[in-house]
């Protein structure tokens, strides 16, 4: 796996080894946000869109996720830890079921402060996570290279 | 004093005139100038004083006769009408009757004080066996054969009530003030003289010795009495007592139940004792039961029967009052078949009413039919009124005891919807409000530095609302214990903690909210208490929990002294605590750290 060297804070996606697609005018990262506030999926689409990460789609529940995941097959999912009644945590866990090999990269968000939550994040299959205040397209481009170092 | 025979008095008499003639004649020759008459005074005296004044008379004359007819000259004449010497005569004779008289009435006193002290000694013999008596009708037949033996009667009686005379007995009256109340029975030969000396003498003494023994039996009665009733209200108090002891330590109402059962048992000493609690649908339960001899088994505790309509419990439930049946094959119920053990009896009912309403009834069983026990119904009342406090109390105590925890579980609740509501709602908004401004501040075109860095402070400003939000949303609701559970929710704590913390969780499953609410509660308040107060370098956590209860125990390395009534963090502890049913207890010696232990109950749900 690999880094892009070029453009930390845009699309790219090197969840698969196979495939290096590290030109930014290449594709964008496509990407999923499961989220139960209207307000934070609308400010982070525009915020991501405007950091160049294609925002695809969104849903508000687990059953929701799902769907729009199986449809859409995106690079990059952020999962909300607090869903209401669901948990972020289970999310994350069907997700990658449903995902098999091909898994995307998933990264928690949340209001709560990561130390909160530090075990559960770090027993969770996700790659990171990333509080919401600090969204950015540069800091999920961080967190991928990281990842995939 | 009995006289000698009336015979021997004159020979006695002739001998003394006789002797005293001839000592008189030996004198008149040795000293005729000596009152040859004194040697006669001496027989007179001794006849008159021991046959009596008609015998001492006789001698007198006989002596004065003896002295006319030897001593007086002309001898062996009668000189008396003839001479002048029947002056001497005359004078001899005046003395010695004189003499006589005194005598006989020396005898006379002499008897009459030995009777009198004769009497006086069998009055005081009399009342001391009366008054020593225990029994005073047991020492009549005693006393009276001591009268008798004392006055020297045939036979005497002492008979209390009317008595009449018959021909062979005379009853002389007993009576004190006026009012006969016996009789003094002697037999109806008497000589009158000792009838009315008996009369006179005996029974007045007789009397007041009687009457002072009848007032002491009965005041030997009365006290005995008094005692023994004194002794049975001592007693009572004292079962009452030990009851309202049990009572006041708030000990298991199934504790008490038995305890009365066994304590009015034993007090109205019944054979068997039972509780039984109405229920709605005309069925009892029996609360407790209890059996002077212990054997045959009673129905268990906590068995439901139909009310058996003939029966007692159905009777007081029907009248609400105590009540009392005869217990036979047609009446005895279950309970009653227990303790009618193949024999009749007595059952009694007391109704224990609670808050008004009639809650169960309390019963005591009396084998045989010919009893009729007194006063259980009345005692029977004390113990209800302690069996009714001691329901009372644990009904207030549960009644308490929920109300406590449904006001943490409402506190609980509420914080856990005030910390959703701020997620849901400012935070989100905040954060998205952060997201825009800080789109707002990329769009800036770079020829407006003031702008973009203005845009860029109000970002950083918001940054630290939220943060500051985040800390208040965590102190109100730990959203981490609803999500993770308690482990995740103490590590959490653990890491946050300023003083290093050595945690060991064992807890399986996920308890019920309101207990690891409690158990989080405990673990950050004493963390927050030893980085304020205890100068520690270590603090030891230690929970674990099983399906009954879950228990903590912290204890810190610091200087201890910690007062656990001060800080108001732990009394609420201690009152979330209670209120789950728990115990928490703190020691904290000074200068050997703090420890604190808590167990709380899981139960249900």
């Amino acid at each position: 796996m690999r880094a892009c060297p070029h453009d930390p804070g845009m699309a790219v996606n090197c969840n698969d080894p196979d495939v290096l697609r590290c030109h930014p005018e290449d594709v964008a990262l496509r990407c999923l946000i499961v989220d139960d506030s209207d307000h934070f999926k609308e400010a982070a689409r525009l915020l991501l869109e405007a950091d160049g990460i294609a925002v695809v789609g969104t849903a508000s529940t687990s059953a929701g996720a799902l769907r729009r995941f199986r449809e859409l097959r995106p690079d990059l999912v952020l999962v909300d830890i607090d869903l209401g009644e669901e948990s972020g945590f289970d999310v994350v866990l069907r997700l990658c079921a449903e995902a098999g090999r091909h898994r995307p990269s998933i990264i928690l968000i949340s209001t709560y402060d990561e130390q909160d939550f530090a075990e559960m994040i770090a027993s969770s299959p996700a790659v990171a996570f990333l509080s919401k205040a600090r969204l950015s397209g540069r800091a999920i481009g961080e967190i991928i290279r990281k990842a995939n170092a | 004093m009995t006289r000698p025979p009336l015979l021997l008095g004159v020979v006695v008499g002739v001998a003394c005139v006789t002797v005293e003639t001839l000592l008189a004649l030996l004198l008149a020759r040795t000293a005729s100038t000596s009152p040859l008459g004194l040697p006669y005074l001496l027989g007179i005296l001794l006849v008159s004083y021991v046959w009596g004044l008609p015998l001492g008379v006789a001698t007198a004359l006989a002596s004065g006769l003896a002295y006319d007819l030897f001593l007086v000259p002309p001898m062996y004449r009668i000189t008396l009408f003839s001479s002048w010497s029947w002056i001497a005569l005359l004078v001899f004779l005046v003395v010695a009757l004189l003499v006589s008289g005194a005598a006989a009435l020396l005898r006379t006193l002499l008897t009459e004080s030995d009777e009198r002290r004769r009497e006086a000694d069998v009055g005081a013999g009399t009342a001391r066996l009366l008054l020593r008596a225990e029994h005073l009708r047991a020492a009549l037949p005693v006393v009276a054969r001591r009268l008798a033996q004392d006055l020297g009667l045939p036979s005497v009686a002492i008979e209390f009530g009317p008595a009449g005379d018959d021909r062979r007995r005379t009853a002389l009256p007993l009576s004190d003030e006026g009012a006969r109340f016996g009789s003094l029975v002697v037999p109806a030969d008497l000589p009158q003289a000792t009838l009315c000396r008996l009369r006179e003498r005996v029974v007045p003494s007789l009397e007041a010795a009687l009457v002072a023994a009848r007032g002491r039996e009965a005041v030997a009665c009365a006290l005995a009495a008094s005692r023994d009733e004194l002794a049975r209200v001592a007693e009572e108090q004292a079962a009452l007592r030990r009851v309202a002891t049990l009572v006041a330590r708030a000990v298991s109402p199934t504790e008490i139940f038995n305890a009365v059962a066994r304590e009015m048992g034993l007090i109205v000493n019944a054979d068997h004792t039972a509780i039984e609690r109405y229920e709605p649908d005309r069925t009892v339960v029996l609360m407790s039961s209890w059996s002077a001899s212990g054997v045959g088994s009673p129905p268990p505790v906590g068995a439901r029967r139909r009310l058996h309509e003939e029966g007692l419990s159905a009777l007081v439930l029907r009248s609400g009052q105590p009540g009392r049946i005869m217990v036979d094959e047609r009446t005895a119920g279950e309970l009653g078949r227990w303790a009618r053990d193949e024999e009749n009896g007595v059952a009694i009912g007391g109704p224990i009413v609670v808050e008004g309403r009639l809650w169960g009834v309390m019963i005591a069983f009396f084998r045989g039919l010919e009893r009729q026990p007194e006063g259980v119904e009345e005692r029977m009342r004390d113990f209800t009124e302690l069996v009714v406090t001691a329901i009372s109390n644990a009904l207030t105590r549960d009644e308490l005891a929920a109300s406590r925890a449904r006001v943490v579980a409402a506190s609980d609740e509420t914080r856990h919807r005030i910390e959703r509501d701020l997620h849901d709602g400012a935070q989100q908004r905040l954060v998205s409000l952060g997201l825009q401004l800080r789109m707002a501040e990329t769009a800036v075109p770079p020829e407006l530095p003031e702008l973009r860095r203005q845009l860029s402070r109000t970002a950083e400003g918001l940054a630290l609302v939220l943060e500051d939000l985040r800390e208040l949303s965590r102190g109100i609701h730990p959203a981490i214990l609803s999500k993770g559970g308690l482990g995740p929710a103490l590590r959490m704590l653990a890491r946050r903690s300023s003083v290093p913390v050595d945690l060991r969780v064992r807890v399986r499953e996920r308890l019920p909210e309101r207990v690891e609410v409690a158990v989080y509660y405990i673990v950050s308040e004493s963390l927050t208490n030893v980085a304020k107060h205890a100068h520690a370098s270590l603090v030891h956590i230690e929970v674990d929990a099983t399906r009954e209860r879950a228990k903590v125990a912290i204890h810190d390395d610091g200087i201890g002294g910690a007062d656990p009534g001060r800080g108001s963090g732990l009394i609420g502890l201690s009152d979330r605590v209670q209120a789950l049913d728990g115990t928490i207890e703190v020691v904290s010696p000074v200068g050997d750290g703090t420890t604190l232990t808590a167990l709380i109950p899981v139960g249900s749900g």
